[in-house]
């Protein structure tokens, strides 16, 4: 009698509950399937994932703010005589105007990474009290509304 | 697991003829259907978002052509720059010396054939695209003569949302697919002995170099390097010198002067690299081949990582050479500084060979675990993004929506959602803007998006952007900010951002109130981080544009 319990029947079970699994998983976690059949789970990982990107975005907007503060005094020393760099070091007037020119560029964009990830918070609440929807076709805005 | 073993090293088994139909003696079916979907996918609506930023670029550069046969940088009002100026001497007559030249009359071609169009700027690259998908299968049939993972692999590429995203750009990535292609199969082919083979991998390296020396570069060393180490009996070292000289003389050194790429290798810099080697190996597991296939192969390929043990399949072997040159093509591409998914694009088929290879071999083995591996690598992109997000290693920028591709869904869905419901671009609402108020002769100043103007709005006059600093004691009658801060190579903001920052804009311009979102890109697509398919709800920042006020010069 062939027998059912074999090393390479062992795998193929196991690897069609892999990727049964995953198929099972993938679909529980689209848009299409989450946002009708596990709304409150759905929305609550967008809210949190949008809060997680609110407060990333102004701790990184805080941090360069003190780092740009840190140079300009570093720099005001510099230049009143109170701060004198040590022989051999990198810092000189020329470094610091320097940094604190690329910094503005960074500063500028982190202003609006800040708005931005507000607005991807709020967009994700309106979602959730719209009551959103994803659609199963390929409607207008991908979406369909209760 | 798998059916095939990996005895020890040695010459690769001839592929039998009888492996080798006569690729035209009976219509595929298969094939035709495939290529009809894909002709769909490809062309469909492929005006309806106008050419963003790097299409704009090379819009502009083929109108010039169709003027003055050459790309010049300028039309005599405007200048096409992205990089301060760099890419041309003013002595010069400001002639193109920055990127190949392919792309910019592929699209000049287009042009001619179907006027100033959009969709006839793109026409050429989509259809390269297509070529690409029949050359995929046409390889895998030819070589290893086996339908259905010649099939598959069109299938997977078809069906590919990156690969589609590229294949509609009016930029050389399509070209390049399709050169890389050609290349490979002349090297599949005998050109050890036949002049042929040998003639079309010269002229798929010289074309390759054309449409972009980045490519070159990143696949000519990866691809011989690849070869040595999985075909190792096929490397005819005479052949080789006289392929390596013939490309050297007649493409790398004229274009190495003609492209000044010396001007260019300044930009090199250590620190990036250990940060690109991860976001690309980041984009190799999200977007073109999966981590569990990954860690699967490498468990079957595992004889070779430690004593080179090659497997006997000439199948499988090319698969393996596939897999290594992906591998060695990231490792050297994350030394160079720039890192975008473009830069891979081109192994796109490779990765659909390898995955069809994958499931053609499980059919054997268990044809329901086939069955659900092709359904989640056709039409879902579950398998690459769900263990990534289990494993917490996923590449999902923040700014990213949960309707794009680093998020599970049905990507394809996506993508002819985008096709047949149209997508509310961000240059199509400046361009219009722009036609609608905007007088001939007038001055804008655009932080952004200034190509797209220049190439859609006749008789403006477009500052600013890439170009470098406005003309000092400059007063455009418009200006365009944008909310994302650009920065130039040395980290400074770019010189039209300073120049607004420097403007007292209240006093003299007032702001025109506009419904429009300022979305970064517009139909950005060679990035597939960048790309939405579904217009994204409010709120949104709108765009921001400030008209001179009357009265004021």
């Amino acid at each position: 009698m062939k027998r059912l319990l074999t090393r390479e029947n062992i795998v193929r079970l196991l690897l069609a509950a892999a990727l049964g699994g995953t198929i099972w998983k993938g679909f529980m976690k689209t848009p299409e399937a989450a946002s009708h059949l596990r709304p409150d789970w759905y929305f609550e990982s967008l809210i949190g994932d949008g809060e997680n990107s609110a407060i990333m975005k102004e701790r990184h907007h805080d941090v360069l703010e003190a780092t740009d503060k840190a140079v300009r005094v570093r720099l005001s020393e510099l230049r009143a005589g109170v701060y004198a760099p040590a022989p051999g070091s990198l810092v000189s007037e020329e470094s610091l105007v320097r940094a604190i020119r690329k910094n503005q560029a960074t500063r500028e964009r982190a202003v609006d990474d800040v708005l931005r990830a507000e607005e991807k918070l709020a967009r994700a609440k309106n979602l959730q009290a719209a009551g959103w929807r994803m659609g199963l076709g390929f409607g207008p805005a991908g979406e369909e509304r209760p | 697991m798998l059916s095939s073993t990996t005895p020890a090293a040695g010459p690769a088994p001839a592929t039998p003829s009888a492996a080798r139909p006569g690729l035209f003696a009976r219509p595929d079916w298969g094939l035709a259907a495939i290529l009809l979907l894909a002709a769909f996918l490809l062309f469909y609506n492929l005006g309806q978002r106008p050419f963003w930023q790097d299409e704009a670029e090379t819009a502009c550069l083929a109108r010039n052509v169709l003027k003055f046969g050459l790309p010049y940088a300028t039309d005599g009002v405007n200048v096409v720059s992205q990089e301060e100026e760099r890419e041309f001497d003013k002595t010069g007559g400001y002639l193109w010396r920055w990127s190949p030249w392919i792309q910019i009359y592929l699209q000049a071609a287009g042009f001619a054939v179907g006027g100033m169009e959009t969709a006839a700027g793109r026409a050429p690259f989509a259809l390269a695209a297509l070529l690409s998908i029949f050359w995929t299968y046409r390889l895998v049939r030819r070589h290893f003569g086996d339908r259905s993972w010649a099939l598959m692999a069109a299938a997977l590429l078809t069906l590919s949302v990156p690969f589609l995203l590229i294949g509609r750009q009016a930029r050389y990535y399509a070209p390049g697919t399709l050169f890389v292609l050609w290349t490979l199969d002349a090297f599949l082919s005998d050109w050890q002995h036949r002049l042929r083979p040998l003639l079309v991998t010269f002229l798929g390296m010289v074309l390759l170099f054309h449409a972009n020396y980045l490519l070159f570069l990143s696949f000519a060393p990866t691809a011989l390097a690849a070869a040595f180490l999985v075909y190792p009996e096929r490397m005819q070292l005479k052949r080789l010198g006289l392929l390596a000289g013939a490309t050297l003389a007649v493409a790398v050194v004229p274009g190495v002067l003609l492209y000044r790429i010396g001007r260019q290798s300044g930009m090199f810099d250590v620190l990036l690299v250990p940060e690109n080697l991860m976001l690309y190996f980041a984009d190799l597991c999200m977007f073109c081949i999966p981590l569990p296939v990954s860690i699967a192969l490498c468990w079957r390929w595992r004889r070779f990582a430690v004593r080179l043990e090659r497997p006997a399949d000439p199948g499988e072997r090319f698969v393996l050479f596939s897999a290594v040159l992906i591998v060695l093509s990231l490792l050297f591409l994350g030394i160079v500084p720039q890192r975008f998914f473009r830069y891979i694009a081109h192994l796109l088929p490779l990765c659909a060979i390898l995955l069809a290879f994958c499931v053609r071999r499980l059919w054997n083995f268990s044809r329901v675990s086939a069955a659900m591996l092709f359904f989640l690598l056709a039409a879902t992109n579950w398998l690459a993004v769900y263990p990534m997000e289990r494993l917490k290693i996923v590449n999902r920028p923040w700014q990213n929506d949960f309707r794009m591709l680093t998020s599970i869904n049905f990507p394809i869905k996506l993508f002819v959602a985008e096709l047949v419901q149209g997508y509310p671009d961000v240059n199509t609402a400046i361009v219009d803007f722009f036609k609608a108020n905007a007088r001939p002769g007038q001055t804008v100043l655009a932080e952004y998006g200034e190509l797209p103007l220049m190439f859609y709005v006749d008789g403006l006059r477009v500052l600013g952007g890439l170009q470098g600093p406005a003309p000092e004691g400059t007063r455009p009658d418009w200006v365009l900010r944008r909310r994302v801060v650009r920065v130039n190579r040395d980290r400074f903001l770019f010189g039209a951002r300073e120049f607004t920052n420097a403007m007292d804009l209240p006093a003299g311009y007032e702001r025109v109130p506009l419904p429009f979102p300022d979305e970064t890109f517009g139909n950005r697509t060679d990035d597939p981080n960048h790309h939405y398919f579904i217009p994204v709800e409010p709120p949104q920042k709108e765009l921001e544009i400030w008209r001179r006020k009357e009265g004021r010069s």
